[in-house]
């Protein structure tokens, strides 16, 4: 709770600090308005310790991604299921 | 037992049924054009659909294998998904996320179908904590990571990733996979869902911050063991 690098943080930076925290998400994966990501971009740009929450949720992102090895589908389902689909339409 | 798949919320804008008309109506105007020519374009259209439809086969299985942690449990999900989509096709709206429409019946069939049979079901985790909470964890002056266990964050082998990521409550971990491994926007992890956005939302900070709290935890183990091995 006594962290000495918030001291440097005036109460208007806090509550943008608090945004950026809240929407790290919605701007990780493009979902915010052109304009409410550019104060978040700029934000980041102006508050070092928001920057570097956003690079670790990012790299999580990317952890997640590089876990979750696509399998390929059984050749044995794949045909059945084009048999499906041509039965259909004949 | 009722099964829904994918009403067709959104024909009204832009249906297959008006598409097939529109075009039937142009070739009207070319006296060359015969209707059988038109029942022709229609199996066309319900090929092209059904190659479509196919090319992602992959991508559900790997989905339902995710869900259901057993292949021949994923086969049966993804062939009725394909059976049903396959009859359900007049309630896709062309050129809207085809992916998105499959992924929406694959996550009702298995919702429906599979995950109601079995003995115990997880739990949805959504009444754990609540977002307050949540932005508490990751706000500055709580125990996230620090930059000193970044490097060991960036090293944490995938198997640990993934472990990490079956332990999350099946709601949240859909809405994350949804999300960050398969791109979907938000809206359409709302449809496959069905669910309103501010719970996609809530589901995926939720799945988030939980992840990187078993993530943190992980590297901290990780940084205590280096240290103690460099003390030697």
């Amino acid at each position: 709770m006594s962290d000495p690098a918030m001291s440097s943080h005036d109460h208007d930076e806090l509550d943008e600090c608090v945004r950026a925290l809240e929407s790290v998400h919605a701007f990780l994966h493009n979902e915010l308005l052109e304009a409410d990501a550019d104060m978040i971009r700029h934000h980041l740009h102006a508050c070092e310790r928001c920057m570097e929450n956003f690079e670790i949720e990012s790299t999580i992102t990317e952890m997640i991604q590089r876990s979750q090895v696509p399998a390929a589908a059984p050749v044995t389902l794949t045909s059945r299921i084009t048999r499906l689909s041509v039965r259909r339409r004949a | 037992m009722v099964t829904t798949v994918a009403p067709p919320r959104r024909l009204g804008s832009f249906g297959w049924s008006e598409v097939s008309s529109y075009l039937m109506n142009i070739e009207a105007t070319d006296e060359k054009v015969s209707t059988a020519d038109a029942a022709a374009s229609d199996v066309d259209q319900i090929a092209a659909f059904e190659t479509e439809a196919l090319s992602h086969i992959d991508r559900l299985y790997s989905a339902a294998l995710r869900m259901t942690r057993n292949p021949a449990d994923a086969e049966d999900v993804v062939q009725e998904t394909y059976a049903k989509a396959f009859q359900a096709y007049k309630t896709f709206t062309p050129g809207t996320n085809l992916k998105a429409w499959l992924y929406r019946i694959l996550t009702n069939t298995y919702i429906n179908q599979y995950r109601k049979a079995k003995r115990s079901p997880q739990t949805s985790g959504d009444a754990d904590v609540d977002d307050w909470q949540i932005a508490r964890a990751a706000s500055h002056d709580s125990t996230g990571l620090r930059s000193a266990e970044m490097d060991a964050l960036d090293q944490t082998p995938d198997q640990t990733v993934k472990e990490a990521m079956e332990q999350l409550p099946e709601n949240f971990r859909l809405a994350v996979y949804l999300s960050d491994v398969e791109g979907f926007s938000y809206k359409e992890i709302a449809e496959i869902m069905g669910t309103p956005i501010g719970t996609v939302m809530s589901r995926l900070n939720r799945g988030r911050a939980q992840l990187r709290k078993l993530l943190a935890d992980y590297a901290a183990e990780r940084g205590i063991a280096r240290a103690r091995e460099g003390g030697r």
